[in-house]
């Protein structure tokens, strides 16, 4: 008789932005893998900096803790490579936006970037300031298969982004951004991940507007009323999603 | 009978002067032509002393500009490995006054450019500027790309700074025979090929290095008639002679020209200046004790002192700077926050049982 085949073990491991997926998965938008047995485990922006890695796993205290027992549900007190096949980070504090503002405008501006290898070294420098890159990086160090899904870039059409000290007022450039453009960019912090055996999932083209900010229709419920440019809809989780699953896929069968 | 010196003060003599005082007592080095304030726009440029000048009036609070600043997310040293921060645009070093005038000139387009570039490993290499990119550039449209805009940096330099610092490294000089185009290094050493037929040594004297310097300070004041620019010598030996004499003696004939143009350039012109950080570096009243010990480095003291006298003397001629607010690189910085907007219940909502 068949043995049934070992499960796709996959851990989300995220901030606040987990929030449209978990609803995109809850709704049917969007499904896990049928062999995938899925886990979410994280905490809201503030408290993700009481994360830390630390002897071979990843750990939370105090107020990120309470959270990362919340939302995982299962008591599962720390992230454990060993536990997991794959392990996405989601948002995850990894404002590729931070990159993207300055470096578009800096390409709408000269024509260019300075060079592939200044651009690489730049990317370099960027992923590793992210806290959460660098557990990143350790924990696909120990084995796993890691992803990582950034913080998308803000919603447009919710507050007044072009307003001098927003971000568009800041990097106007960036709003004259092509698609070649930002796939520079995307491949330049891809390589630099991979260097970590780390893989990027770029955010799709077809939620891209205005250079560098997601299309209206995924804003989040109550996105206007609140001003919130960060948080999206289910149906944007489950549009990336798309692009994620395959991979998680891909691991699994080389295993 | 009286005669000149009977007026002249007591810089004007040894014994009061420096034997007196000794080497930490000395004063009055330079007397500015013109005056430095903290407002003004400075740019540096050069051999690699310059930009110890350049750091050291930045963290005097001197409007040090960086005219070619380096992109996002390019720090500290490994800015300065890509020749960002190190000058006021991203030529590497300029160690020739002959040199420099290239760099105008190409900049301006009143010189053809020619189009060499050096191959290494499937690399690119600039023959001005062939340390820039350690690992030499992708392409060679990339390498020209690269080339304009550091052009629109120094013509932005140019027309914009109020003073132009240059520091003079070398005489001796490499150049295509059939382009004329000099380079920044022996073609071979960093990438390239050296070809004997076509690459073409020359160590300059006083008249031909004087001419190349008052060109280019004639070019420059052309596109910025207000310009100022003071002049220094570097200290730092020589790496290597391709003279045929020795390197300590090519070095003490190098400097020498250097320093005496230099001054001869400054002479009976209100807009150039001559500032002795080599005297304060290299005199043997400080025995030294300004170089590592392999006696061509110059410890960070030495850009101390150098750099007191300079203050110093500004302030002694000019009077004391009005320091305005520290300045800080502007970082490039996106508005945080936005997306922390609710996002505690945004998260807890969408895992709450």
């Amino acid at each position: 008789m068949p043995s049934q085949p070992d499960p796709n073990r996959i851990c989300f491991f995220g901030d606040s932005q987990m929030g449209s997926l978990r609803h995109a998965l809850r709704d049917g938008l969007t499904e896990a893998p049928t062999d995938a047995h899925v886990e979410f485990w994280g905490a809201t922006g503030p408290s993700f900096r009481l994360i830390e890695w630390r002897d071979g796993a990843v750990r939370a205290k105090d107020r990120a803790l309470e959270m990362a027992l919340t939302i995982n549900g299962n008591g599962r007190e720390t992230l454990v490579p060993a536990d997991f096949d794959t392990v996405i980070f989601y948002g995850a504090r990894f404002r590729v936006t931070e990159f993207f503002g300055p470096y578009l405008h800096w390409i709408d501006e000269t024509g260019q970037v300075p060079s592939s290898a200044v651009l690489r070294a730049s990317a370099r420098t960027f992923v590793a300031f992210t806290r959460a890159y660098r557990i990143a990086r350790e924990l696909a160090k120990a084995g796993c298969n890691v992803l990582f899904v950034p913080a998308p870039f803000y919603t447009d059409g919710i507050t007044d982004i072009d307003r001098q000290g927003r971000f568009l007022g800041i990097y106007p450039g960036a709003a004259r951004a092509t698609a070649d453009h930002r796939a520079l960019l995307w491949g330049a912090l891809a390589e630099a991940a991979a260097q970590d055996g780390i893989t990027i999932v770029p955010q799709p083209e077809d939620t891209v507007t205005r250079g560098a900010l997601t299309h209206n229709v995924f804003a989040s419920v109550e996105a206007a009323e609140q001003g919130d440019t960060g948080h999206k809809s289910p149906a944007f989780a489950a549009r990336w999603m798309q692009d994620v699953w395959p991979l998680t896929q891909a691991r699994a069968k080389a295993a | 009978m009286t005669h000149p010196y009977e007026d002249m003060g007591p810089e004007a003599y040894w014994k009061t002067a420096v034997a007196a005082p000794g080497a930490h007592g000395l004063t009055g080095l330079w007397s500015p032509k013109f005056a430095i304030k903290p407002n003004h726009r400075i740019v540096t440029a050069g051999s690699c002393f310059a930009q110890h000048i350049g750091n050291a009036l930045a963290e005097r609070g001197y409007l040090w500009t960086d005219c070619e600043p380096a992109p996002p997310y390019l720090l500290g040293d490994e800015a300065r490995t890509f020749g960002y921060g190190v000058f006021s645009f991203r030529t590497g070093n300029i160690y020739t006054p002959s040199m420099l005038l290239q760099w105008l000139e190409l900049a301006y387009g009143a010189r053809d450019e020619v189009r060499e570039v050096w191959q290494k490993d499937g690399r690119f290499f600039d023959p001005l500027r062939p340390a820039i990119e350690p690992n030499g550039f992708a392409s060679e449209d990339e390498l020209w790309a690269a080339r304009q805009s550091t052009y629109a940096a120094l013509r932005r330099a140019i027309e914009t700074a109020n003073v132009f610092v240059f520091t003079l490294g070398l005489t001796e000089r490499w150049h295509n025979r059939e382009t004329g185009l000099e380079y920044a290094l022996c073609p071979g050493t960093v990438a390239g090929e050296f070809d004997a037929e076509q690459h073409v040594f020359t160590n300059t004297n006083t008249r031909t290095t004087q001419r190349s310097l008052m060109r280019a300070i004639r070019f420059a004041r052309s596109k910025n008639p207000k310009l100022n620019v003071l002049l220094t010598v570097s200290p730092v030996p020589l790496t290597a002679t391709a003279s045929g004499a020795h390197v300590l003696t090519a070095t003490q004939y190098s400097k020498s020209v250097l320093r005496a143009v230099a001054g001869m350039a400054a002479e009976g012109s209100k807009h150039v200046d001559y500032f002795p950080s080599f005297e304060i570096i290299t005199h043997p009243i400080f025995r030294g004790m300004f170089f590592a010990p392999n006696m061509r480095s110059v410890v960070p003291e030495g850009v101390t002192t150098v750099m007191k006298h300079f203050f110093a003397d500004q302030t002694r001629v000019f009077g004391a700077p009005r320091m305005g607010k520290t300045r800080k690189r502007i970082a490039a910085v996106v508005p945080k926050g936005e997306e922390d907007i609710k996002c505690e219940e945004e998260l807890l909502n969408a895992f709450a049982a």
